[in-house]
């Protein structure tokens, strides 16, 4: 993480569990990143949903227009404890696209700054043109789960 | 011919320029269509019941639509107009306001005409308005003996002002002067369209070189694109403004007198503003006014009607600077994506600034979706000359899904 993004601090750790802060600057403008991550045990079951790294955009915060496409804030998952702060939507856990075994540096860090570079996009134009999709039925009912895996 | 030269990609702001002037040209149907109603007009002014059946000696476009640089007189409706030399077997001297009338008789025809209704009589052209909007102006002109080839008088006149005169003209030979003077630039072909081709998803072709013959006239060189830019940019300025606009050919013509053009198109749209806002800023100095002449025949003034008074040199010199700041602006470090949307639509309208960076962030996300996005290392996204030259030390990430509006469960 230091090697590939020197602008990443720790600013929290113990055994299992990190802080990074950075800042990201996919077009011209920087954007203070904080990304959350607690390795999980090799014995828990756990799901790619609950251990992913949380990634939270702290400065400045991600506008809200719920009259834009995909609004009010485009690809998040909802923050009970802190609204303003959502954590991003990266990657397709019910399709394993990420797993604990991936480096953070070499997928949250810019599959983060590729979500700021279409926020941008999204400010610009009112519509997301950086693709996606959201959980089916199922998969929202928990009928086709993200898969259990095991930890590495 | 392979050219060895490794071509880059163009920069953010030269392929947001790149896809602005994509969406201002005539497109390749547009262009066709454009030539079958200038030729079906002028086969209209020949038919046998004609008053001008017989004296039609040639018709070809002149203007914008011979140097490649005609865009769209509407962007939003993908609307155009065509200026097209119609040479009639007439004396030069003939009185131009019967000219004019005889023309638009033979085009307006009987009721019940393909064209009747749709002509208009100009000061120096008959305009026929299609019902798409298309406009084609068919300009009369007689040849001059003792001349260069093709160059005749035009025929003025005025009712409302008593104007009526002749003027000396060549459009054929400006346009003919103007394309051999701007030379094919193979970089700039090959840059625009590897643009086309990655902004609108289209599957790279087989390696071609483009070749003169084969690449459309409209984007031989940044020269030819920056004109069509620096047109939308004055037609956009000129909106809401009374009086003349500063003619296309008198543009064209000032921008031959600059050096190579840069395969740059921020950098050669700014080249040809800073050239003429400097002509103009020496002449609004000296309280005259700029003449602009055809290369290919002095006599013929392309200045006759604008700029007219030194207040009007000092309303484009204006625009001009403003134009050179805010691209100067659009490719600086500090411009974000809403800005430089601001800036397109400032300069170029909404329709092409819109069109512009959607096609960049279309473009991106396909590079995204096949895993080819490079990252700096604060985390920028890398594209042109710097993807290429920060290859080493950039980051690649693979593909992902953006998922979301659910909460991550406990």
């Amino acid at each position: 993480m230091a090697e590939r993004w020197p602008g990443f601090k720790v600013i929290e750790r113990d055994d299992r569990y990190a802080v990074w802060q950075g800042r990201l600057q996919p077009l011209q403008r920087y954007y203070t990143v904080r990304i959350g991550y607690r390795v999980p045990l090799a014995i828990e079951a756990f799901s790619l949903l609950q251990v992913q790294p949380r990634v939270q955009v702290v400065d400045p915060v991600l506008e809200h227009h719920s009259d834009y496409e995909e609004g009010p804030i485009p690809h998040v998952y909802m923050n009970r404890d802190e609204p303003r702060l959502p954590y991003l939507c990266l990657f397709d856990a019910y399709n394993r696209e990420w797993t604990p075994s991936d480096l953070l540096a070499a997928t949250t860090v810019p599959w983060s700054s590729r979500y700021l570079f279409f926020y941008e996009g999204w400010l610009a134009m009112k519509t997301w043109r950086g693709g996606g999709r959201h959980p089916t039925r199922e998969e929202r009912n928990g009928i086709a789960t993200d898969k259990a895996i095991a930890a590495v | 011919m392979t050219y060895q030269t490794p071509i880059l990609p163009p920069s953010t702001a030269d392929a947001l320029l790149m896809d602005v002037a994509r969406r201002i040209q005539l497109s390749p149907t547009k262009h066709d269509e454009a030539e079958q109603h200038y030729q079906a007009l002028c086969t209209h002014v020949d038919r046998p019941d004609s008053p001008l059946h017989g004296k039609v000696i040639a018709c070809y476009p002149g203007g914008s639509f011979a140097t490649g640089t005609a865009i769209a007189s509407r962007v939003s409706k993908d609307q155009h107009d065509v200026d097209v030399v119609i040479e009639l077997d007439i004396l030069p001297n003939s009185e131009p306001s019967g000219v004019l009338a005889t023309l638009f008789v033979a085009i307006n025809g009987e009721e019940g005409c393909r064209y009747h209704g749709r002509v208009t009589l100009n000061s120096r052209c008959v305009t026929v308005t299609y019902e798409d909007g298309t406009r084609v102006d068919l300009m009369p002109i007689a040849r001059l003996d003792h001349a260069p080839l093709k160059a005749g008088y035009l025929f003025h006149w005025r009712r409302e002002a008593a104007e009526t005169y002749h003027k000396p003209v060549n459009p054929w030979g400006f346009a003919d002067h103007f394309n051999r003077e701007v030379a094919f630039d193979p970089v700039f072909a090959t840059m625009f369209d590897a643009r086309r081709q990655i902004a609108d998803g289209v599957v790279a072709k087989a390696e071609t070189d483009p070749l003169p013959g084969r690449v459309p006239l409209s984007e031989k060189s940044s020269r030819v694109v920056a004109l069509q830019l620096l047109k939308r940019n004055r037609d956009v300025r000129y909106r809401s403004r009374d009086g003349r606009k500063p003619p296309s050919v008198v543009l064209a013509a000032m921008a031959l007198d600059i050096g190579p053009a840069h395969s740059g198109l921020v950098d050669e749209v700014i080249n040809i503003a800073s050239h003429i806002s400097g002509q103009l800023q020496d002449h609004i100095r000296r309280f005259d006014t700029l003449i602009v002449r055809n290369p290919s025949f002095p006599e013929d003034i392309f200045t006759d009607r604008w700029p007219g008074d030194v207040a009007a040199q000092h309303v484009y010199m204006r625009d001009l600077d403003h134009l050179q700041r805010q691209l100067g602006r659009l490719r600086s470090d500090n411009a974000n994506l809403t800005e430089m949307r601001t800036i397109l639509d400032d300069l170029f309208g909404e329709t092409a600034a819109g069109f512009a960076v959607e096609r960049f962030l279309d473009a991106s996300r396909r590079e995204a979706e096949r895993g080819a996005m490079r990252f700096g290392t604060t985390g920028r996204i890398l594209t042109g000359a710097p993807a290429i030259v920060g290859a080493a030390t950039s980051t690649v990430a693979r593909a992902s899904t953006n998922m979301g509006g659910v909460c991550i469960p406990d």
